[in-house]
């Protein structure tokens, strides 16, 4: 056990770099979208097309040896497109009968892309798998394979004839990520990766068991006890009207994070811990995580976005004014 | 933490416990230091505005607080998990606050997660860990040492208060310790007992410790009239035993039977007809049993004998040695009617007391001067007193105006009204006295103003004896005389009980115009009582505001504040 604890990190180091060579520039992308599959969440990402966000997805699948499937959300998709369906066919005698036929969502890591532009009925129908990692259609329960990873997309400039994600649903990813335009120099790694002779393959580091295993190892990862008040304390003072509330939260927040929150921040911090080479986890981890973990989960008022005033800004807030 | 820390863990972790300690300890010990300076410099600067010696001793007393403040500190010194948090803060990440935590735990993340702690706490340069002062509380310390530094090296002007508060404390002392034995020296000449003795040293000890260290002088003032008041009540009650003790005497002989019994009836009135008809029955000419002789010639020779046998019988003292002497005159041929005047001023003066109630005047007198002349210290007043007039043989002298003398040398009318009407005042005003005890006090009521600029102030009148004649005393004087300003005080707030009382007296053509200072508010030099001036000022006040050509808001302004003083 001591071995495998101690491999951990080197294990996730090596899946990352095999992940990095073929995507340049998001590092932190990635090693958040690691944290989040190991912790057993979904991600949903923001940023324009074209930064790679399919790429991340196939590269991850392909590295950690697991099923990979896509799903481009549009307005007319229904549920059972992604889903399943029962469809009538023939058995072996020719008798008509009902067999389910598995939607795209079975399958170890799913790309919802672009999850907004589908109707609330067939989002909430991924959102559904994803919280429960199991459909029901036609009365019949049915599990999706584990481990299960949704990695949904979303365009932050086209918002006309969207369906944005209701903030109950938006809950239901563990971490919420801003994928950046990528500088001059990566611009040009991923321009010659992308478009020269020589091909850059990923290969295979680890697969779904040893997945699972290092999902374990990381529940284990003890935390101290001023480290979880601190970071309970943090999710406290998302939320406006208390006694210690920074001044930005009561002034600029309408709704703040949900106990998954919290569980968010946990668990991605002990993962974080061990990636970091560290056996206990610390408030930096802490901090580090309550970006991704809370920044959808920080409901904004109109006077914030009026003022241009993000998530993240409320968070750093939120950091400065919670004492360790 | 509840739980033991690992001894390997324990082993790694007191480095920085010891620091940590060391450095909390510093913190605590100069936070004390502070504490302490601060209430020194409190104590040093508060003596530039407050006359008062305990600077250095309350500095010195507070010194203890560095202490106090060590010990709070040992109490509340580091515990090895606050020792944790401090290494975690300095780079460990919480590694060692998890592992004290795991501590007991053996499971493999507990072991690894250990190791690791430990690993890291080998790595830590403990002295990464400062021990210093924090900068904030060095600063103070440094800025409360300069000010008492400071403080130290610039003059104080209340040391010359403390100086002179010493001086006058000494000279109380001083005067109370002679008075202690003046009183233990002339109570033998007036026959006291042991016990009377006694009970007049108590009451002059009591005063004496009460003075000790009292800053309030009108306070002291108030307690030098009380205690003069309980030594005058108890040498009443000493000369009316003694008065009893001859009439029991006197009643054994047929010449001096009805005056022995007057003087039991303790009835000035009465006293005096016996007295009036003893004078008849030594007049009578007419002749008596023996041939040559008249019958007055007779009753003198009674009178000798009878008063002989008196004074063998009587302890020594003043009554006795006052008899021998009529005796004695009666025997060189001196006239019976010369004998019973003496008799009479022998019964007269409380003559039993009479030495010892004249030291107790005296010292009385000058200690309340020195009282007097250090509240209206620094103020310019004339008319003072250089001494108040010595009692008894030493004769009525005193500064201001020389007091009526009796016949006899002795206190009765001797004393001069001590705080009137200095030399050179100007404008002085004379002293109204004030008999303010007992109906029995004469009274010095009338004022004497000197109005003209170089002309001497006129001293009050003495008081007109108010028993028969017999004490024309205490009539005690405030006189003032100024160059400017009227002092003026108001009596209630000495705590005299009120307005001064004039007690009409009764002149017996022998005991008036005396004039003595020994009780009511005594000697307030230069200071006259409000109410006696107040009128004067509001109808000069308005008659001036109405010459003028005032607005008559103005003027409302000035009538409202005189109605509001008669409220």
């Amino acid at each position: 056990m001591e071995q495998r604890i101690q491999g951990f990190k080197d294990t996730v180091l090596s899946i990352e770099q095999e992940i990095s060579k073929e995507m340049i520039g998001v590092k932190g992308i990635i090693r958040h979208v690691l944290i989040a599959v190991i912790s057993g969440g979904n991600v949903l990402l923001e940023g324009v097309p074209g930064l790679g966000k399919t790429r991340l997805v196939k590269t991850l699948a392909n590295v950690l040896d697991l099923e990979f499937k896509r799903i481009q959300f549009t307005p007319d998709l229904m549920p059972a497109d992604v889903i399943g369906t029962n469809i009538l066919v023939k058995d072996e005698q020719g008798n008509s009968v009902f067999k389910f036929q598995p939607g795209p969502v079975f399958s170890n890591l799913v790309l919802a892309d672009e999850i907004n532009r589908a109707t609330p009925k067939t989002q909430s129908a991924l959102l559904e798998v994803m919280q429960e990692h199991a459909v029901t259609a036609a009365g019949v329960t049915r599990r999706v394979p584990e481990p299960y990873f949704v990695l949904a997309t979303q365009n932050p400039l086209e918002q006309e004839g969207t369906y944005p994600l209701p903030e109950a649903q938006l809950d239901r990813f563990m971490f919420k990520l801003l994928m950046d335009f990528p500088t001059l120099e990566e611009l040009g790694a991923i321009v010659d990766l992308t478009t020269g002779k020589e091909e850059h393959k990923a290969g295979k580091v680890a697969d779904a068991a040893m997945l699972l295993e290092l999902r374990g190892i990381a529940a284990e990862v003890p935390i101290a006890r001023p480290v979880m008040d601190y970071a309970l304390r943090l999710v406290m003072n998302t939320h406006p009207g208390r006694d210690t509330t920074p001044e930005a939260v009561n002034a600029y927040v309408r709704y703040g994070s949900s106990p998954r929150g919290a569980q968010a921040l946990i668990q991605g911090a002990r993962v974080r811990a061990l990636m970091e080479g560290r056996f206990n986890v610390s408030f930096d981890d802490i901090r580090n995580i309550a970006y991704p973990a809370l920044r959808h989960r920080v409901f904004l008022s109109y006077q914030a976005v009026s003022e241009g005033k993000s998530p993240d800004d409320i968070i750093s807030e939120i950091i400065k004014a919670t004492d360790e | 933490m509840d739980r033991q820390p690992n001894s390997e863990l324990k082993k790694a972790m007191r480095p920085a416990l010891r620091r940590i300690t060391a450095k909390h300890m510093l913190k605590y010990g100069a936070s004390g230091l502070a504490l302490a300076l601060g209430l020194a410099t409190i104590a040093h600067a508060v003596s530039f505005f407050i006359p008062y010696e305990g600077a250095w001793a309350i500095s010195i007393a507070a010194m203890p607080l560095v202490m106090v403040s060590l010990a709070a500190g040992w109490l509340t010194r580091p515990t090895m998990y606050d020792a944790a948090r401090t290494v975690d803060r300095l780079g460990l990440q919480e590694k060692a606050t998890t592992a004290l935590e795991l501590s007991g735990r053996d499971d493999a993340f507990a072991v690894i997660q250990r190791r690791d702690a430990i690993d890291s706490l080998k790595r830590l340069d403990p002295r990464k860990i400062s021990i210093g002062i924090p900068k904030l509380l060095y600063y103070v310390i440094a800025l409360l040492v300069l000010s008492i530094g400071v403080l130290n090296m610039v003059p104080n002007p209340m040391d010359t208060v403390i100086e002179r508060r010493k001086q006058v404390q000494d000279q109380l002392e001083d005067e109370l310790d002679k008075l202690v034995d003046a009183i233990e020296e002339k109570a033998g000449e007036d026959g006291l007992t042991g016990e009377q003795k006694q009970a007049l040293l108590d009451e002059i000890r009591e005063l004496s410790e009460k003075l000790k260290g009292i800053k309030d002088y009108k306070e002291a003032l108030k307690e030098v009239s009380k205690t003069e008041e309980e030594v005058n009540s108890l040498l009443k009650d000493i000369a009316g035993e003694k008065l009893s003790e001859l009439a029991n005497e006197l009643a054994g002989h047929d010449i001096t039977k009805s005056l022995a019994d007057a003087l039991k009836s303790l009835d000035p009135g009465k006293i005096q007809e016996a007295l009036d008809e003893l004078k008849d029955v030594l007049a009578d000419e007419t002749e008596g049993e023996t041939e040559g002789r008249t019958k007055g010639d007779e009753a003198a020779e009674d009178l000798r004998d009878a008063l002989e046998k008196v004074a063998q019988n009587l302890p020594e003292g003043s009554i006795k040695e006052g008899l021998v002497n009529i005796v004695e005159g009666l025997e060189s041929g001196e006239s019976a009617d010369k004998a019973v005047e003496s008799l009479e001023d022998l019964l007269e003066n409380r003559t039993g007391t009479k030495n010892t109630s004249g030291e107790v005047k005296y010292a009385m007198q000058k200690i309340r001067k020195k009282l007097s002349d250090e509240i209206g210290s620094g103020e310019q007043i004339a008319g003072r007193d250089q001494d108040p007039g010595r009692p008894g043989k030493e004769g009525g002298q005193s500064g201001g105006q020389k007091g009526n003398e009796g016949e006899n040398e002795d206190n009765s009318g001797n004393n001069g009204g001590g705080n009137q009407s200095g030399e050179n005042s100007q404008n002085g005003e004379g002293g109204n006295g004030n008999g303010s005890q007992s109906g029995e006090n004469g009274q010095g009521g009338q004022n004497g103003n000197g109005d003209q600029p170089g002309q001497n102030g006129q001293g009050g009148q003495g008081g007109n004896s108010s028993q028969s004649g017999s004490n024309g005393q205490n009539g005690g004087g405030i006189g003032s005389g100024s160059t400017g300003i009227e002092h003026i005080y108001d009596p209630g707030r000495l705590g005299d009980g009120g307005d001064v009382s004039h007690v009409p007296g009764k002149n017996t053509g022998k005991g008036d115009n005396e004039q003595n200072e020994d009780s009511g508010l005594g000697s307030l030099d230069g200071y006259i009582p409000y109410k006696q001036v107040i009128g004067q000022y509001e109808s000069e006040a308005i008659n001036s505001v109405e010459r003028r050509a005032l607005p008559k808001s103005i003027e409302a302004i000035v009538r409202e504040y005189f109605a509001s003083l008669d409220d």
